[in-house]
C-alpha cells in the first residue's frame, strides 16, 4: 500500500525527464538472477545443460524469440501492442523462401523492407485512421496470414543448390554461429535507437505519458510510426531467420510466436503499459524463455506438465522482474 | 518489498520441485547407462492419434528395458527443432528418434543437428519431395502414408453409399490449408471426382482439422445446399462435426459422411451406420516400428549404406475400415494392443515414397 | 481523418437539418448507444444478402446465424467486462478447458457413470468463477498485469486439463442439457435467446448497480476511482470471477453442442471473442461498452463468417476478408470522442 501510494507521487511529469539515459538496474538484476537460478536448477538436473551444445541450442531459439520481441517490444513502450507480428512472419517466411531462389542475397534488403512498410501501414492505421493498435493489428496480421497462404498453398523449401544463400543465418564465424552476432548486431541497434536518438526517447514519452509529451511538443504521430516500423522490421527479421534456418518454412509459422513475443518481452520487465523497460528486458525476457523450454526436455520434465510450468514461471518471472514502482496502476 | 520475498521463496521452491523431479529422473537413467533412450517427437498428447504415438513407444520400452522420452511441438516447428538438440544434449547423443514433423520443411534442420550428433532417425508424414533420405547417413528412412489413395478410397465409399449410387452433390471439409496430407486427401477425393462425373462437389471449406469449425461450417454449407447427398471429411474430429450438424435437421444416417484417422468414436458412427468409411493410421505401430528400425541401424542389425532407396522412403497402407470390418479392427487394435511383428520392418511396404 | 470527419458530418446532417420520422428513429438509434454497430450489422447483412440473392435473409440460415452466434455471444460477455475494467482475460481457453473435463467426468456419458443432470450447471459456474477468482487474487494481490497472469493461469489449466483427460473424447450422453442447447423456442434457438437473457441481465447490473458504475469508474480511471474511495481489488476480483461464470457456460454449451468432451473444444475462441468484443464497441483501454455491445459484436462477427461461407468465398482469402471487416467496423464504429488518445 506505502508503494503504491509512493508511486502515485512519482508520477509526473519529472519522471519522464528524470528516466532519461538511467538504466533500470533493479527489474534488470532480477531478471539476471531469475535466469541464473533457472539455469542452475537446470545443470543440477542434467551436467549436459551447460555443455556448449546444448547453450547453443538455448541461443538458436531465443535469438528468434530477440528478434521478434525487441519489435514487439518497441509497440508496447509505446503503448500499443502489435498481433500482426504472426502474420508479418509467416507472410516474409513463405515469401522469402520463394523469392531468394530467385534473386538470391537481395531477398534480404528486400523483405526487411517489406517489415518496414507493413509496419509503417500499421503506424498509420493507428496514427491516422485512428484504430486502436490492437485491433488494427489483428485485422492486419489476418490480412498477412491469408497472403502467405496464397503464395504458399503448401509448404515451401529452399532447393539444395540455393543453400549458399542462407549462410547468412546458418554459417559461422571465428567458430562461432553467425546467428549470435544477427542476435547481437539487432540488439545493439535497437538498444542504440532507444538510448540514443531522440526518436527512441520520445518512445519512451509518449509511452508514459502520451498527453503529457503531445503538450510538450513531441510529434507523436511520427512517434508512433516508428515504433511500429520497428516493430514490423522486427517480425520480418524473426520471419527471414525461420525460413533461413529452417531451411523452408510453412504458412502456420508465425502463429506460434505471437503470444510467445509478447510473453518474451514482459518477462523481462517491459510493462504491457509502455513506457518501462528497454532492450535488456527482452534481451534477458527471451533467453529466460529459451532457458525454461530447452531446460525442461533436457531434465526430462514429463511433456504433460511442461505447459504448466511454463505458465507458472511466467507469472513468477514477471512477479520478480515487473518494477512495480514505475506503473501506479497494474491493469 | 514483502511480495519480492514471497516471490523468492516460490522460486526457490519451484526450482526444488523442479529439481527432485530430477534426481528421480537422473535415477532412472542410472540403472540403464548402456541404454538407448527411444525418443518419440509428435505435435502434442492432446490428440489420441499422436498420444498412441507415446504409447506405442513406452509399451517398446518396456519390452526392451529402455528408457522412453516423449517430445511435443505443439504446433510450432522451431519448438520442435529445439527439443531435439536439447534431447541430443540431455542424452548426450545416446538415442534413436522416431519423429512425426510440425512440418515438411522441419526435417532438413533436424536432419542436419542428427548426421552431427551421429544419431540414427525415422521420420513420419511430412517431407520436402526434393529432399533426398539417401543423401544423409542417420537419416534412416522416411515412412508415409499414401494420402491421396486414403480420400480416394473414402470418396469412392462415400459415393457407393448414396441414394442412386454414383449420382448426386457433395459437400467437402477441408483440413489445415497448407498440410501436406491434408492437400493429398483433397486431391484424392478430386481423383475420385473426375472418374464418377456425376457427383458434383458443390463447396467446400477449410475447417482446420478442428470438431468446431466442422460443426459450424456443415451448419451453414447445409443452408447454401439443402440437397446434398453426402459429406467428405479430411479427418475423424471434423466428421464427427458434421454428424452433429446432420443429427439437429434429423439427416444422420440419410446423408452418409467419411472421414480419416480412426478415433475411437467413428467406429462406433460406422457401427451404426452413419459414417461410411475411414482410414485408420496406427500410430503404435508407426511408433514401434520407426524406433526399432532406428535400434537396429545403431546397432548394426540393419545397414543403412546398403538398403536400396526403395527402404529408405516408402509408403504403408492405412487400415481402411468399412461397416464390414469395423468390429475386426475395433478388437485388434482399439481395444487391445497387438503385438505386433518387427522381425520384418518392410512387411507392409507398399510404393517408394518421393 | 477526413472518413471520420465525413462520417460525422453526415450525422450532424440527420440530427440538425431533417427533422421527420427517419431522424428521430435514427435518434432514438443513437440513444441506445450501440447505432454504429447496428450499421454495421445491417451493412455486412445487406452485401450478403445481395451476394446470395436473398438466401441469407432465408429464415433457415437466420435461424443457423442465431443459433451460431449464441455462444461466442455468452464468451464475449464474459470477456468483455475485463476489458471495460481496463485489463485483458486471456485464460479463457483454459479455463474452458477445464471446465469441459468437468463435463465429461459429471455429465451422463459413455466412458463412466456419472450422472449430474442439470447440476453440472452450477459445477461448471463455480469451476469457471474459481478460476477467475485465481485470476484476481493474482492480479490485485500480487499485482500482476492481467494480460500475463491470465495467459499464465491459461497454460497452467490447459496443461492439467490434457493431464487429467488424456487425449480422450468423452460421448455425452446427456439429452437434458442438449435439448436446452440445441433446442428451439417458437423457432429462435434457445442458446441464442440464453444469450440475450445473459446480456440484458448484465447490462442491467452494468447500468443499474453500484457494481456497475464501480467498474466503469474503475476502467475510466483506477486512480481516481480508489481516490473516490471504491474498493477497487474487491471490485476487480468479482469481475474476473464472473468472468470465468461466463467461460464455464460457454465450455458447457460449446461441448453439449458438440455431443463430446475434449479439452481442445475450447482451443480457438479465444481471439475470436476478444474479435467480438472490439467490433462490438468495446474499447479496449477500459470504461467503455457494455454487455449488450458485446452480444452485438458476436452476432456482427457471426453474421460475418456465415456469410462468407454461404458465398462461397475461397477458404484461402476468408481470414484476410475477416481482417479488412475487423478494421472496417471499428474505423466506422469507434467513438473517438470519448477517447483521448487512441493506444
Amino acid at each position: 500500500m506505502t508503494e503504491k501510494k509512493t508511486a502515485v507521487a512519482g508520477e509526473g511529469p519529472g519522471t519522464a525527464a528524470a528516466r532519461r539515459g538511467r538504466l533500470r538496474i533493479p527489474t534488470l538484476s532480477y531478471a539476471v538472477a531469475l535466469l541464473f537460478l533457472v539455469g542452475l536448477v537446470f545443470s543440477l538436473g542434467n551436467g549436459n545443460f551447460i555443455t556448449g551444445y546444448n547453450l547453443s541450442t538455448i541461443i538458436s531459439y531465443a535469438v528468434l524469440l530477440l528478434l521478434v520481441g525487441l519489435g514487439q517490444m518497441c509497440a508496447i513502450l509505446v503503448g500499443g501492442i502489435d498481433l500482426s507480428v504472426g502474420g508479418v512472419m509467416s507472410f516474409v517466411s513463405v515469401s522469402f523462401v520463394i523469392v531468394v531462389q530467385v534473386i538470391g542475397y537481395w531477398a534480404y534488403p528486400l523483405f526487411i523492407l517489406v517489415g518496414i512498410l507493413v509496419g509503417y501501414l500499421n503506424g498509420i492505421l493507428l496514427t491516422r485512421i485512428r484504430i486502436p493498435s490492437f485491433i488494427a493489428t489483428l485485422g492486419t496480421g489476418g490480412i498477412f496470414m491469408s497472403l502467405a497462404m496464397i503464395v504458399a498453398p503448401v509448404p515451401v523449401n529452399v532447393p539444395t543448390p540455393k543453400w549458399g544463400y542462407l549462410d547468412i543465418f546458418n554459417g559461422t564465424f571465428l567458430g562461432i554461429s553467425n546467428v549470435i552476432f544477427i542476435g547481437l548486431l539487432v540488439f545493439l541497434l535497437y538498444f542504440a535507437i532507444l538510448r540514443f536518438t531522440a526518436v527512441g526517447r520520445n518512445i519512451y514519452y509518449v509511452g508514459s505519458n502520451i498527453k503529457m509529451s503531445w503538450m510538450s511538443g513531441i510529434n507523436i504521430a511520427r512517434t508512433r510510426n516508428f515504433a511500429f516500423i520497428l516493430s514490423g522490421t522486427g517480425a520480418a527479421l524473426a520471419g527471414i531467420m525461420v525460413s533461413a534456418v529452417q531451411y523452408g518454412c510453412n504458412p502456420y509459422v508465425g502463429s506460434s510466436y505471437i503470444l510467445p513475443s509478447i510473453a518474451a518481452v514482459v518477462v523481462g520487465g517491459t510493462a504491457l503499459t509502455g513506457g518501462t523497460g528497454g532492450a535488456f528486458n527482452t534481451l534477458f525476457g527471451a533467453l529466460i524463455m529459451s532457458v525454461l523450454q530447452n531446460g525442461m526436455n533436457v531434465v526430462g520434465v514429463d511433456q504433460y506438465f511442461q505447459q504448466s510450468i511454463l505458465g507458472m514461471m511466467i507469472i513468477v518471472s514477471v512477479a520478480l522482474t515487473f518494477d512495480r514502482s514505475k506503473t501506479p496502476v497494474i491493469k | 518489498m514483502k511480495h519480492r520475498l514471497t516471490f523468492c521463496a516460490v522460486c526457490v521452491l519451484l526450482a526444488g520441485m523442479l529439481f527432485a523431479g530430477q534426481l528421480f529422473a537422473a535415477g532412472q537413467g542410472e540403472g540403464n547407462t548402456a541404454g538407448t533412450t527411444l525418443v518419440t517427437s509428435i505435435r502434442g498428447l492432446d490428440n489420441p492419434y499422436h498420444a498412441n504415438y507415446a504409447v506405442g513407444a513406452k509399451a517398446l520400452g518396456e519390452l526392451l528395458k529402455l528408457p522412453v522420452d516423449v517430445l511435443s511441438t505443439e504446433g510450432n516447428s522451431q519448438k520442435g527443432i529445439s527439443d531435439v538438440r536439447a534431447e541430443v544434449a540431455k542424452t548426450g547423443g545416446n538415442m534413436v528418434l522416431s519423429i512425426d514433423p510440425n512440418q515438411a520443411p522441419d526435417v532438413v534442420p533436424i536432419a542436419k543437428i542428427l548426421e552431427d550428433a551421429k544419431v540414427y532417425w525415422v521420420n513420419w508424414w511430412n517431407k520436402p519431395d526434393d529432399v533426398k533420405v539417401t543423401t544423409y547417413k542417420y537419416w534412416v528412412a522416411n515412412i508415409t502414408f499414401d494420402s491421396v489413395g486414403t480420400g480416394y478410397f473414402n470418396a469412392t465409399q462415400l459415393f457407393k453409399a448414396f441414394k442412386t449410387p454414383g449420382k448426386g452433390k457433395i459437400i467437402a471439409l477441408q483440413g489445415q490449408l497448407a498440410n501436406n496430407a491434408a492437400v493429398g486427401r483433397f486431391q484424392g477425393l478430386q481423383k475420385a471426382l473426375k472418374e464418377n462425373p456425376d457427383v458434383e462437389l458443390v463447396q467446400w471449406e477449410a475447417g482446420d482439422w478442428d470438431r468446431t469449425k466442422g460443426y459450424n461450417l456443415t451448419k451453414s454449407m447445409l443452408v447454401a445446399h439443402p440437397d446434398i447427398d453426402g459429406i467428405w471429411s479430411a479427418n475423424d474430429e471434423m466428421a464427427m462435426g458434421a454428424l452433429q450438424a446432420l443429427k439437429e435437421k434429423g439427416l444422420d444416417g440419410k446423408i452418409p459422411l467419411t472421414g480419416t484417422d480412426g478415433i475411437p468414436e467413428i467406429f462406433d458412427a460406422i457401427k451404426a451406420g452413419y459414417v461410411t468409411s475411414t482410414v485408420m493410421q496406427d500410430a503404435k505401430y508407426q511408433s514401434q516400428l520407426g524406433l526399432s528400425m532406428a535400434l537396429a541401424a545403431k546397432s548394426g542389425k540393419l545397414n543403412v549404406a546398403s538398403m536400396p532407396a526403395n527402404h529408405r522412403s516408402f509408403m504403408i497402407p492405412g487400415t481402411q475400415v468399412t461397416r464390414e470390418n469395423v468390429d475386426k479392427v475395433v478388437n485388434e487394435f482399439i481395444k487391445n494392443t497387438p503385438k505386433y511383428d518387427l522381425s520384418d520392418f518392410f512387411s507392409r511396404w507398399v510404393a517408394e515414397a518421393p | 481523418m477526413t472518413l471520420e470527419g465525413g462520417a460525422r458530418k453526415s450525422v450532424m446532417v440527420a440530427n440538425g437539418n431533417v427533422s421527420g420520422p427517419l431522424a428521430r428513429a435514427w435518434r432514438g438509434l443513437q440513444k441506445t448507444g450501440v447505432a454504429g454497430q447496428i450499421v454495421c450489422l445491417v451493412i455486412v447483412m445487406s452485401i450478403f444478402a445481395i451476394g446470395t440473392r436473398g438466401k441469407y435473409l432465408s429464415w433457415d440460415n437466420l435461424q443457423v446465424i442465431l443459433s451460431l452466434a449464441g455462444i461466442p455471444a455468452i464468451l464475449a460477455i464474459g470477456v468483455h467486462q475485463t476489458i471495460v475494467l481496463g485489463g485483458i482475460d486471456l485464460s479463457v481457453e483454459g479455463v474452458a478447458g477445464m471446465c469441459i473435463v468437468f463435463v465429461g467426468l459429471l455429465l451422463k456419458n459413455k466412458l463412466n457413470t456419472n450422472d449430474v443432470g442439470l447440476w453440472i450447471v452450477p459445477v461448471v459456474m463455480g469451476a469457471g468463477g474459481i478460476a477467475g477468482f485465481l485470476n484476481g487474487l493474482v492480479i490485485t494481490r500480487l499485482r500482476i498485469p492481467s494480460f500475463i497472469s491470465t495467459l499464465g493461469l491459461s497454460w497452467i489449466l490447459a496443461g492439467i486439463a490434457v493431464y487429467i483427460n488424456k487425449a480422450t473424447t468423452v460421448p455425452l450422453l446427456d439429452t437434458q442439457i442438449q435439448g436446452i442447447v440445441n433446442g428451439s423456442f417458437l423457432g429462435i434457438p434457445f442458446i441464442a435467446l440464453i444469450a440475450l437473457g445473459l446480456a440484458l441481465l448484465m447490462q442491467t447490473v452494468q447500468d443499474k448497480t453500484r457494481f456497475g458504475g464501480y467498474v466503469y469508474a474503475i476502467g475510466g480511471d483506477e486512480q481516481l476511482a480508489q481516490q473516490a474511495g471504491v474498493r477497487v481489488n474487491r471490485i476487480k476480483i468479482m469481475v474476473f470471477v464472473i468472468a470465468g461464470v461466463f467461460y464455464g457456460l460457454t465450455a458447457l454449451a460449446l461441448c453439449t453442442q458438440l455431443g463430446s468432451a475434449h479439452p481442445r473444444t475450447g482451443s480457438n475462441i479465444l481471439f475470436p471473442a476478444i474479435t467480438a468484443v472490439a467490433v462490438g464497441g468495446v474499447a479496449l483501454t477500459g470504461g467503455i461498452g457494455g454487455a449488450k455491445n458485446a452480444a452485438l459484436g458476436a452476432l456482427i462477427v457471426t453474421a460475418l463468417n456465415e456469410g462468407l461461407v454461404l458465398m462461397s468465398v475461397s477458404p484461402y482469402v476468408q481470414q484476410a476478408v475477416n481482417g479488412i471487416v475487423l478494421i472496417a467496423a471499428v474505423a466506422l464504429t469507434i467513438d473517438r470522442r470519448k477517447l483521448g488518445f487512441i493506444k
